[in-house]
């Protein structure tokens, strides 16, 4: 979150990346213990700099590196300035190699197929997955309004920024709700109620947050209906009182609709919001605001067009069955 | 009296009338907006072409004579962090 605001969002930093290398994105956390091609090669770049990923340990940081596998500098630091100097400094190494090992095709890396990836760390995503895209920020009561936090209403002055996960639904849970086509209500199907709730009505406005256990799902109420005249919306409704017993809890209403393509298994919009208090903060999520504070998540359809996001497995999804089938695991 | 009070001690977060009363049908599509990231909040993601896949990024740069830069995170970068 800090790295967004103060290094990639500077005009120098954009100019240097885009103008000189390939930016890619990545999970560290699955990519060290990748035992396939991918792993091997992300962790011979890595044990070339000071983050050799001792006893499994973590190798986060940024990375400027060849194709052939070369590391080029390694920085770990915030801020525009540092990361313009590890930029400028990797281009200087990459001039320094001869012109052959520079050129286009020079380096000849293979296609991988799927059965070469392994399977509990690459994280692919299932086929028939549709992509919801989920905001959550803090909101502060104004004029009897609730609006946007901002930066001097935050200790740490950058958790008011919005936070960013997707959500997976599976097309057969679309043709499930399309099947629920009626104007008195009735349950949303569990797996999906859970998974909302569980991985989704989280505070992840400071980083990586924990997740609700099925215990910690204290009452809930999530109803689906169709209203008149369109066949094709349901509307989602209820509440959710989650509250893992430490001292963190999340009571919410939930409000919106989702649109179900006529001919396909999909989704042509979705407009689905949760509020309500939120209160304490998780194991790497420190310095929540004081007492019970209000927290909005909203869910959009995905836009894998203009949000390379959107590609990204939700965090969470580590153990897909424990994502998908929330309400069992 | 009594009674009401102790189980607004053991129960704060039921006792308590929250935000969620402000989430209305006719508020609904304001409050999905605000949640929203604002364009600025947003520089860092549209106006850098972020890959999310290193192998594939490693073969683009192969072919375009380029480095890499990879961003890695625990915690997805472009996720939930």
């Amino acid at each position: 979150m800090i790295d967004r605001l103060s290094t990639f969002s500077d005009p120098e930093i954009i100019r240097l990346i885009n103008e000189n290398f390939i930016p890619v994105a990545e999970n560290d956390w699955f990519q060290r213990r990748r035992q396939d091609a991918v792993g091997e090669f992300f962790r011979s770049v890595a044990n070339q700099g000071p983050r050799k990923g001792a006893g499994g340990s973590t190798r986060q940081g940024h990375y400027a590196l060849t194709a052939g596998g070369r590391l080029l500098a390694f920085n770990n630091n915030r801020g525009a300035e540092k990361h313009a100097a590890m930029l400028r400094r990797a281009l200087e190494e990459w001039q320094a190699l001869p012109a052959a090992q520079r050129a286009p095709g020079a380096v000849e890396v293979e296609m991988l197929d799927a059965g070469q990836l392994d399977k509990k760390y690459a994280q692919l995503m299932p086929e028939a997955t549709v992509v919801l895209k989920t905001s959550t920020r803090l909101l502060k009561q104004e004029g009897g309004e609730l609006v946007a936090c901002g930066a001097d209403d935050h200790p740490n002055g950058w958790g008011h920024l919005a936070a960013h996960n997707q959500m997976w639904l599976q097309a057969s849970e679309i043709a499930q709700l399309r099947e629920l086509d009626g104007e008195e209500p009735v349950d949303l199907p569990s797996p999906i109620a859970y998974r909302l709730m569980r991985f989704h009505l989280v505070d992840n406005t400071r980083g990586e947050p924990d997740f609700w256990s099925r215990q910690d799902v204290r009452e809930y109420q999530l109803s689906l209906r169709t209203p008149p005249g369109a066949p094709l919306r349901r509307v989602i409704e209820g509440h959710v009182l989650l509250e893992n017993g430490k001292g963190r809890g999340f009571e919410a209403k939930v409000l919106g609709q989702l649109d179900i393509a006529p001919d396909a298994d999909r989704l042509t919009a979705v407009e689905i919001v949760a509020l309500g208090d939120h209160w304490g903060s998780g194991t790497y999520t420190a310095g929540a605001r004081p007492g019970r504070t209000p927290l909005g998540i909203a869910f959009s359809l995905a836009d894998p067009e203009n949000d390379p996001g959107a590609g990204v497995p939700p965090q969470g999804s580590g153990w897909l069955d424990g994502y998908l089938q929330a309400d069992r695991h | 009296m009594k009674s009401i009070l102790c189980v607004l001690l053991a129960f704060p977060a039921i006792a308590v009338a929250g935000s969620s009363e402000m989430l209305t049908e006719s508020k609904l599509a304001t409050l999905h907006g605000n949640i929203q990231p604002k364009a600025e909040e947003l520089v860092w993601r549209d106006s850098i072409p972020w890959r999310t896949d290193l192998w594939a990024a490693r073969r683009e740069a192969a072919t375009a004579g380029k480095p890499i830069f990879l961003w890695e995170m625990d915690g997805h970068p472009l996720g939930c962090t």
